[in-house]
């Protein structure tokens, strides 16, 4: 009993502690590390990205941002552990598309609301989406492609890397607007499923250009589109869906900064400046351009266009994802 | 494995089982295979041709259920031995505490004045109940499980360096030549290796102190 | 052929690349060549093999943990150093499988069959001598396999569909059953058991949860290290603490550190078959080297004069794996190098690192970035004759760790082993199911069953089930693809031959002992 009060009493000492350090804290922030949670493992597009721009980020906060990857369920416990940290500045998270907008359809008992339990940060950078199909595919142009899968769309395999993956909405998307639906084969990440379209193994996919721009250029694959406004320096042939005629076809996987709820203004001001400044940096944006990455111009920077976009994702995906019956 | 130092002389034998560690193996199996097709019951089987998502644990849980009975009947009919007691008494109580432990994490979730530290508060109440228990049934397994459930409830919330020490601390009483002066600096020793390893050269995120 | 030689020549150039290093030393200025490229691959080597060595820590998690100190460095440099963190992080599991019985990734849980049983009796030195031979010399046939003929390989690990990973898969569950030694319906059984663990997850197809029971961290499935390390490692721990003065038995006999001449003679045939099957192996994406390292522990064991030794500590059963291990760790390189598709976790995050660095691996590397492609190529034979030089002094090291008194080695293992488990999601969970496997592991123990089939199991399962569908969604539903295809076809039929010698015999046994009652 008495150990217990003890503890109880050492505990109480530490809260006061930290309470005191918090308020402190607010002023002169960041005055320790920084963890920047990223969802997903380490290595992969998103990794990649957030290792680039936190990079800058520490040097412009003078605090160092160490990455913590929390992998797991499409991403979505890398963000439930963000929601639950300390609104204090000190955890924040580089959130996906998958994470802040195609979840709220596919995890029915999902732990957080993304619109609503993360203040935005801003918008880092975005990963375009590319129309893939094998070698040998019987199609000049998306409009042929187009022609083709409708007329032949029970014999056609579709290849994504899981259920809730970039590729697997993507292409929920593309099926929907040409009104189809293939065979669809899962495979577990985007590395066995380009393997098995350059293997010839099944017929199209859609895919982030991180992934397929070296296999265009080799030319072991065929790229019939890519899902933005302009065209992308990497594979520059490659048509926007625009000009090949399926300017519906709008897809990129974005990725953005957030903070748990309730993290103070001056912190995520501070936060968002800091982003700002690395996304103006020359070194930075060439390394995010070497990867294909389209960075987010002045208007659709900061907290509020961030908190937007969340919201119009969250209505795009939805009802693509509630139509096909991927919800779990 | 446990190629005990006992000769295989005259197993004690109950009644019809001629090979105790044969019968209550196949009878584990055969338990984990009915709740194993129990819990993937919600699943969806077999659609026309194609697999279904139940279908593969179904099938393998039916396979498991099958081999576990022929383990139970070959302990009926052939010789073999018993399990050792304190080996028994061991994992019983392992078990326990770990249940224990998720029971006190719901209580102090809900009724302490800080659920946010349900997982800490619960894993010292555990590793309390532990070391009580280890006057008991035998010391290896409760306290090693002990540790380890501490270690898992407080690495986040009180860092690295007292959860190691702790955690260690625990774990040294798991042995039946424990000399308490030798343990203490050797976790100091330890402790202060992780601390200078993990967070410091590899950059892991682990916080070295408390931080709530 | 002269072609090749003039490749390797390149490649050798580039790593051996000086580089001039100018430095003042009272007053005066000296200019000295480096060889920074050889110093990076032996220091990529040294760090991966200590971080490797602490249990609970495999390849994935050290490269990962790693990645970041070769940020600063060019490109060739960097990549390079990484290479030497993945041999030297692969031969750090296999010295933990030898030394305390705990696997640092798949392909090391055969190591730990004979290896640690080696070390129970003392001769922790010879097994892990023998694991650094045999590596070496995998490691240099297959670089060698890999400059010839990494493009027309690649086609032939091209031709494999899911129908043949499916047979393949069967083929290894097969090698499972083999590689037992005890009751062989207890392996099956324990076979079985592995994979419905790992149907526990959410469904590749559906997305479904499968017996997750509505708890996040179930949602992704178990993970291999946290029931490796408790079946294993944990344990382990666990029956020594019962068993006291088993444990100094052992540490009073260590006997030489160098393999006698009868070891090398015999498993010098094991290190040559060994390289054969993990180079050809490793090829595959996809489990590629643990059934690899299977493979050649099976075929040893089918060869071998005394087969029912293998488990209790046979040389062969600590050189076969291992070199297989390491040749397929090599050439499962040839799907990054040539088509710049990741063919496992480790290689993922290798294309991560090259991202980082600005290179985007591909087709082209080869011909567009030939001092990487090349650079790295050398750099492979370089960092395994690293591995041999930094590893055959440690060998001492190791083995006298052995000495330090059990009650306070296993402290020393389990807070490794917790912080390990902890630090791969970064998830307490993940050390409360390590404290659950740990009892399972014991109880296994108590009631004679043999963890290793388990876990293969565990590791095949979703292999073989997501092949399945995938050949069946393929194929529309039609079951002949698996026999009507050649390869399938084949490697059902060495399954099915393989198992039918296997069982027989066991049978046959059972039979005249029940005739004797």
């Amino acid at each position: 009993m008495r150990i217990a009060s003890r503890f109880r009493g050492l505990l109480a000492g530490f809260a006061v502690l930290a309470a005191s350090a918090g308020l402190a804290a607010a002023q002169d922030y960041p005055t320790r590390p920084i963890t920047m949670i990223v969802p997903f493992a380490a290595g992969g597009p998103t990794d990649v990205i957030a290792r680039i721009v936190s990079e800058n980020m520490s040097k412009t906060l003078g605090q160092t941002i160490v990455i913590e990857n929390v992998v797991g369920a499409g991403g979505t416990t890398g963000a439930t552990r963000a929601m639950r940290a300390a609104p204090d500045g000190y955890t924040i998270i580089m959130g996906h598309m998958g994470t802040h907008a195609a979840s709220v359809a596919l995890y029915p008992n999902l732990a957080y609301k993304p619109d609503a339990d993360f203040e935005p940060i801003g918008l880092v950078a975005g990963t375009p989406i590319l129309i893939l199909a094998k070698k040998d595919f019987p199609a000049k142009d998306l409009k042929e492609f187009v022609a083709y899968v409708k007329a032949n769309a029970d014999k056609l395999n579709l290849a994504h890397a899981g259920v809730g993956s970039v590729s697997f909405t993507t292409c929920l998307l593309l099926n929907s607007l040409l009104n189809v639906k293939p065979t669809s084969i899962p495979y577990q990440g985007t590395g066995p499923s380009m393997n098995a379209l350059v293997a010839g193994q099944v017929d199209y996919m859609c895919d982030q250009i991180v992934n397929a721009v070296p296999q265009i250029k080799g030319g072991t694959i065929k790229a019939y589109a890519i899902g933005t406004a302009e065209r992308n320096p990497s594979p520059p042939d490659v048509p926007t869906t625009k000009e090949a005629g399926l300017p519906e076809f709008q897809a990129s996987a974005w990725n953005a900064l957030f903070a748990p709820k309730g993290t103070p203004k001056p912190v995520l001001d501070k936060l968002s400046a800091a982003l700002d400044k690395a996304l103006n940096d020359e070194g930075v944006r060439k390394r995010l351009l070497d990867l294909g990455s389209d960075i987010p111009g002045p208007d659709r920077r900061g907290q509020a266009a961030l908190a937007s976009l969340v919201k119009s994702e969250i209505a795009k995906w939805s009802p693509i994802i509630k139509a096909s019956g991927a919800a779990n | 494995m446990s190629k005990a130092a006992k000769p295989h002389a005259a197993p004690p034998r109950v009644g019809f089982i001629r090979n105790p560690q044969d019968f209550y193996g196949g009878l584990a199996l055969v338990a984990i295979a009915v709740f194993a097709w129990w819990a993937g019951s919600d699943l969806a089987g077999m659609r026309g041709i194609a697999f279904g998502p139940g279908t593969a644990p179904r099938l393998f849980a039916g396979m498991l259920g099958l081999l576990g009975a022929g383990v139970l009947v070959a302990g009926l009919l052939y010789d073999g031995s018993a399990v050792e007691n304190e080996g028994k008494r061991g994992i019983v109580a392992s078990v326990a505490l770990i249940l224990l432990f998720f029971v006190f994490v719901n209580l102090f979730s809900k009724f302490s004045p800080w659920p946010r530290l349900a997982y800490p508060l619960a894993s010292v109440v555990t590793a309390c109940c532990g070391i009580a228990m280890a006057f008991f049934v035998g010391r290896g397994p409760v306290l090693i499980t002990a540790a380890t459930l501490f270690f898992a409830g407080c690495i986040r919330d009180f860092g690295l360096i007292p959860t190691s020490f702790v955690t260690l601390m625990i774990a040294a009483g798991a042995s039946r030549e424990v000399n308490w002066l030798q343990s203490t600096i050797w976790a100091a020793v330890l402790t202060a290796f992780c601390a200078f390893l993990f967070p410091y050269a590899l950059k892991l995120p682990l916080q070295p102190w408390p931080q709530f | 052929m002269y072609e090749l030689f003039g490749n390797l020549a390149y490649g050798l150039d580039v790593v051996i690349d000086l580089v001039p290093w100018t430095f003042s030393l009272f007053g005066a200025t000296f200019t000295i060549p480096v060889p920074v490229n050889i110093l990076l691959c032996l220091l990529g080597a040294l760090v991966g093999t200590l971080i490797g060595v602490l249990p609970g820590i495999g390849p994935i998690a050290t490269i990962a943990m790693l990645l970041p100190i070769t940020f600063g460095l060019p490109p060739v440099g960097a990549l390079i150093m990484l290479a030497g963190i993945y041999y030297g992080a692969m031969y750090g599991g296999s010295t933990t499988a030898i030394l305390v019985n705990i696997p640092g990734e798949a392909a090391s849980v055969v190591t730990t069959l004979d290896g640690f049983q080696m070390a129970k009796q003392g001769r922790a030195g010879p097994a892990l001598s023998i694991a650094a031979i045999g590596s070496f010399f995998a490691g240099c046939v297959a670089t060698l396999v890999i400059a010839a003929a990494a493009a027309p390989l690649t086609s032939i690990a091209l031709l494999f569909g899911p129908a043949e990973y499916f047979s393949l898969m069967v083929l290894g569950l097969i090698f499972a059953v083999v590689l037992a030694s005890g009751s062989i319906l207890k392996a099956l059984a324990m076979i079985v058991l592995g994979l419905l663990l790992s149907m526990v997850g959410s469904d590749l197809e559906t997305g479904a949860s499968r017996m997750a029971f509505n708890l996040p961290e179930l949602a992704d499935g178990i993970g291999f290290v946290v029931v490796a390390m408790g079946v294993f490692g944990f344990a382990e721990i666990l029956r020594n603490l019962e068993h006291t003065q088993d444990r100094t038995l052992v540490q009073s006999k260590v006997t030489g550190l160098m393999p006698t001449k009868k070891d090398l003679v015999d498993s010098t045939p094991a290190i040559l078959r060994g390289t054969i099957l993990g180079s050809a192996l490793g090829i595959l994406p996809g489990g590629g080297t643990v059934i690899a390292a299977f493979a050649a522990y099976t075929l040893e064991k089918k060869l071998s004069k005394y087969p029912k030794k293998f488990g209790t500590g046979v040389i062969e059963g600590v050189a076969a794996p291992e070199s297989a291990n390491n040749a397929a760790s090599q050439t499962s390189f040839i799907p990054l190098l040539t088509l710049g598709i990741p063919p496992n976790a480790v290689m993922a995050l290798m294309v991560g690192a090259m991202t980082i660095h600005g290179i985007v691996p591909g087709p082209q590397v080869m011909t567009k970035q030939p001092d990487l492609f090349w650079g790295m190529i050398a750099s492979m034979w370089i960092g395994n004759m690293m591995l041999v030089v930094i590893n055959l002094p440690l060998v001492g090291i190791w083995v006298r760790l052995l000495r330090v008194p059990y009650r306070h080695l296993y402290p020393m293992i389990l807070i490794f082993c917790v912080i390990g488990v902890y630090s791969v999601n970064n998830s307490p969970v993940d050390v409360i199911m390590t404290a659950v496997f740990a009892i399972v592991g014991y109880w296994l123990m108590k009631h004679n069953f043999e963890p290793a089939p388990m876990l293969l199991g565990f590791v095949l399962g979703p292999l073989m089930e997501e092949n399945l569908r995938r050949a069946m969604l393929i194929a529309r539903g039609d079951p002949t693809v698996f026999v009507t295809r050649p390869i399938s076809a084949g490697l059902l039929a060495l399954a099915l031959a393989l198992l039918v010698i296997s069982v027989l015999p066991m049978i046959r046994k059972r039979r005249d002992e029940v005739f004797v009652e």
